[in-house]
């Protein structure tokens, strides 16, 4: 700690010149040598920073998609009949040019976190029933009338809007699915079994409901079901974040951008222990499709504390 | 801000100890316990900075919220359900109120803002949402989420309500300094007037909702 010793002037000392200036000489001394000792707490705020990337290293954001509030020209995402789904990149829906944020030289560091969050303008459309040919989402509800059983869907079909990474060059042609992310590329199991993934690798996703069947409110039944009414579901949002703690050998890795990938349309299923999403190719077909509008995504590489 | 000094000489003022011995003693002072209304902008390197010193990030992945159910909330987790639905909420496991899905603590607090942004997907059967005959208002299926620190709630929300959806719930407030536990609740809408509890045929309780692709982010920040 930098500390001044010099003793006090007392009464009866001679008043020199040469005394006073070494008083204030070892004022203007102690001042040259000031170390963290000198501070008091709080001392030190981001003002005293400036310039230096304390918090956010770096950020970045990209309008997504096109049509904007009008949806006038979109992305269509067709679904899937044959297995794995083929994942579709989020483009201009006029153009076709891959709307992705990137290229971007964002390196990692150990313990530094990544945060990205997006969202999506995006309409499920889909023709007559087609759960009616569904493999996952039989549900049988006691019915007013005969017949007594009523067999519809539970709606659990979903498209699936998952993040990806390239973190190996600025040409963006490496993408992969980001940490504890699944690529829904793998035979999981399911009837006869199926492409999907387990609950525990979705982590940087959204989901988009493909349709929702409800009781038909329009008839009496008491504790019994009537008919079923759909509607169509409307332009609505898809919301997404992802978080990560950088840690092992990604620390020393670069991000050079960031994309989203559409594919569906997928229903829950489990065995004994694990939840998944697999996918339904019974729903599948060309009157089956997603379309996705505008957005934006953000990203921001961000130093732990 | 700080007194730089306390008697500054003027002119023609004869020099006396006492005088000489106040300023002196102010500027010495002012060494001791420097504060930021006397350091410039930018005067420091960051890379002098003590680790968390002004701020700490945490993030949980779902593997640190759940490592049973990586992202799912498994407090409500009925295996009765048909194979092509989820083991997670039903009505024959569920009645009403609030339930923790994660528990997770925030070591190293010091003191000060604490922001908290939980992310994730969700499910929430509405099939009875209207009520058969509109005989009773409708009861739209909605998971109600909230986050509590140190025992207070910081972010609640009415929820999403829709048979796939996601959801973000932010919050943020002044937190004491410790290790601060953090609670991420969630509340389904209770059974309506019209529901199916079981599938007709086989028997097995409907799944009614479930949360799942969670992660918890969390920043402190203080001076």
């Amino acid at each position: 700690m930098s500390r001044i010793t010099t003793p006090p002037f007392v009464i009866g000392d001679p008043a020199t010149a040469a005394a006073l200036n070494q008083a204030f000489t070892d004022v203007a001394t102690a001042t040259a040598t000031l170390d963290a000792a000198n501070h008091r707490d709080q001392a030190v705020d981001l003002p005293q920073l400036e310039g230096a990337a304390v918090v956010i290293r770096n950020a970045g954001r990209v309008t997504l998609g096109s049509g904007g509030f009008t949806h006038a020209v979109v992305q269509l995402v067709p679904s899937t009949t044959v297995g794995p789904a083929t994942r579709a990149e989020v483009v201009d829906g006029g153009t076709g040019t891959p709307t992705r944020l990137g290229p971007v030289v964002w390196p990692m560091a150990e313990d530094d976190v990544v945060r990205v969050y997006w969202n999506l303008s995006v309409h499920p459309v889909y023709s007559g029933s087609p759960w009616s040919s569904q493999n996952y989402g039989d549900t049988r509800y006691l019915q007013t009338g005969a017949p007594t059983t009523l067999t519809t869907t539970d709606s659990f079909h979903v498209w699936i809007i998952s993040l990806q990474w390239d973190i190996t060059d600025a040409t963006l042609t490496n993408w992969e699915d980001v940490p504890a992310q699944g690529d829904y590329q793998t035979l999981v199991g399911g009837l006869g079994g199926n492409y999907g993934e387990n609950l525990d690798q979705v982590q940087a996703q959204s989901v988009v409901s493909a349709w929702g069947v409800f009781g038909d409110p329009a008839t009496t039944g008491g504790t019994y079901v009537g008919g079923t009414i759909d509607r169509d579901q409307q332009w609505r949002p898809a919301v997404g974040a992802w978080f990560y703690s950088v840690t092992g050998a990604l620390a020393g890795r670069t991000i050079y951008g960031f994309r989203l990938v559409v594919h569906g349309i997928y229903h829950p299923w489990r065995t004994t222990t694990d939840n998944f999403l697999v996918l339904d190719t019974g729903v599948g077909g060309a009157n089956q499709y997603l379309e996705v509008g505008s957005g934006n995504l953000v990203a921001l590489l961000m130093a732990p504390g | 801000m700080k007194r730089w000094t306390q008697q500054p000489p003027r002119d023609t003022q004869l020099v006396d100890g006492r005088g000489a011995n106040l300023e002196l003693q102010a500027q010495r002072s002012s060494l001791a316990s420097l504060d930021r209304t006397q350091l410039p902008s930018g005067a420091y390197d960051a890379s002098r900075l003590q680790p968390y010193a002004l701020h700490r990030v945490w993030t949980f992945d779902g593997n640190a919220l759940n490592s049973s159910h990586p992202g799912e909330q498994s407090v409500i987790r009925d295996t009765d359900t048909s194979a092509v639905a989820w083991a997670a909420v039903t009505y024959a496991a569920f009645t009403s109120g609030w339930r923790t899905a994660f528990t997770v603590t925030l070591p190293g607090h010091k003191g000060g803002h604490l922001l908290l942004d939980w992310a994730g997907n969700m499910l929430a059967n509405n099939f009875f949402a209207q009520t058969v005959g509109q005989a009773y208002p409708g009861t739209p299926r909605r998971i109600a989420l909230r986050i509590r620190a140190a025992g207070v709630t910081l972010a609640e929300q009415v929820g999403p309500g829709w048979y796939g959806g996601n959801f973000r719930v932010v919050g943020g407030g002044f937190v004491p300094a410790g290790d601060i536990s953090v609670e991420l609740q969630f509340r389904p809408t209770g059974q309506g007037p019209n529901d199916h509890l079981e599938d007709y045929v086989g028997n097995q309780p409907l799944l009614q909702a479930h949360l799942y692709g969670c992660k918890l982010l969390g920043i402190g920040r203080w001076r």
